[in-house]
């Protein structure tokens, strides 16, 4: 590479150099989930009542919203990151970049979706 | 998802549940087993089938507490 003509020039580029951020950023989301997935299910499993109300209530707590919210963070994000993967080894034509754009959209728009509830029960409260 | 009647989960649900409970836990233990692989740690033929096998053992055994503790709580 860098030899021929422009467009063999262009061809030969190779890595985008942005294999080893993806994988590392991989593996630390693979860690923050076990924490923070570790610590949802057993403060879900350690509540006294597990009706509406009890939920709410532990919710509006910020040491439960606030981990929740970086749960919901980490995992779209590793999510994301995985799913890319999948899309570029099984993907080969331009419908590999449809696929991603929309995985783009599903990651950020569904944490966001999850992140606005959170932070409507954790400052509004329970409803009547 | 619950019985207006007893207030516990009814049995679809429950087995959805379930069902997302153990594949979720399946790809924790696989994700665990291949960040120990990541270190470079048993890549030998024997270790590595174990490893693979204790996943599956994990998971369904965690799966069993997780959803033992539910239905000891009277809430399955």
């Amino acid at each position: 590479m860098g030899n021929g003509t422009s467009i063999g020039r262009v061809r030969g580029l190779g890595s985008a150099h942005e294999g080893a951020k993806h994988w590392w950023h991989q593996r630390l989301t693979a860690g923050s989930n076990l924490l923070l997935i570790t610590w949802l299910v057993v403060s879900l499993l350690r509540l006294p009542l597990w009706n509406y109300h009890a939920l709410v209530l532990w919710l509006s707590s910020p040491w439960a919203s606030v981990p929740l919210i970086l749960a919901i963070i980490s995992v779209f994000y590793h999510l994301r990151l995985g799913l890319q993967v999948v899309i570029e080894d099984y993907q080969h034509d331009f419908t590999r970049v449809i696929a991603i754009v929309l995985l783009n959209f599903y990651a950020i728009g569904g944490a966001a979706l999850a992140i606005y509830a959170i932070c409507k029960v954790a400052f509004q409260g329970a409803i009547a | 998802m619950t019985s207006n009647a007893t207030g516990r989960l009814n049995w679809l649900p429950a087995l959805v549940l379930v069902g997302l409970t153990w594949s979720f836990l399946q790809h924790l233990c696989s994700g665990v087993r291949h960040l120990l692989l990541d270190t470079g740690a048993g890549y030998e033929l024997k270790v590595n089938k174990a490893g693979a096998l204790a996943t599956l053992v994990i998971s369904i055994l965690l799966t069993l507490l997780i959803w033992g503790l539910i239905f000891y709580r009277g809430a399955l």
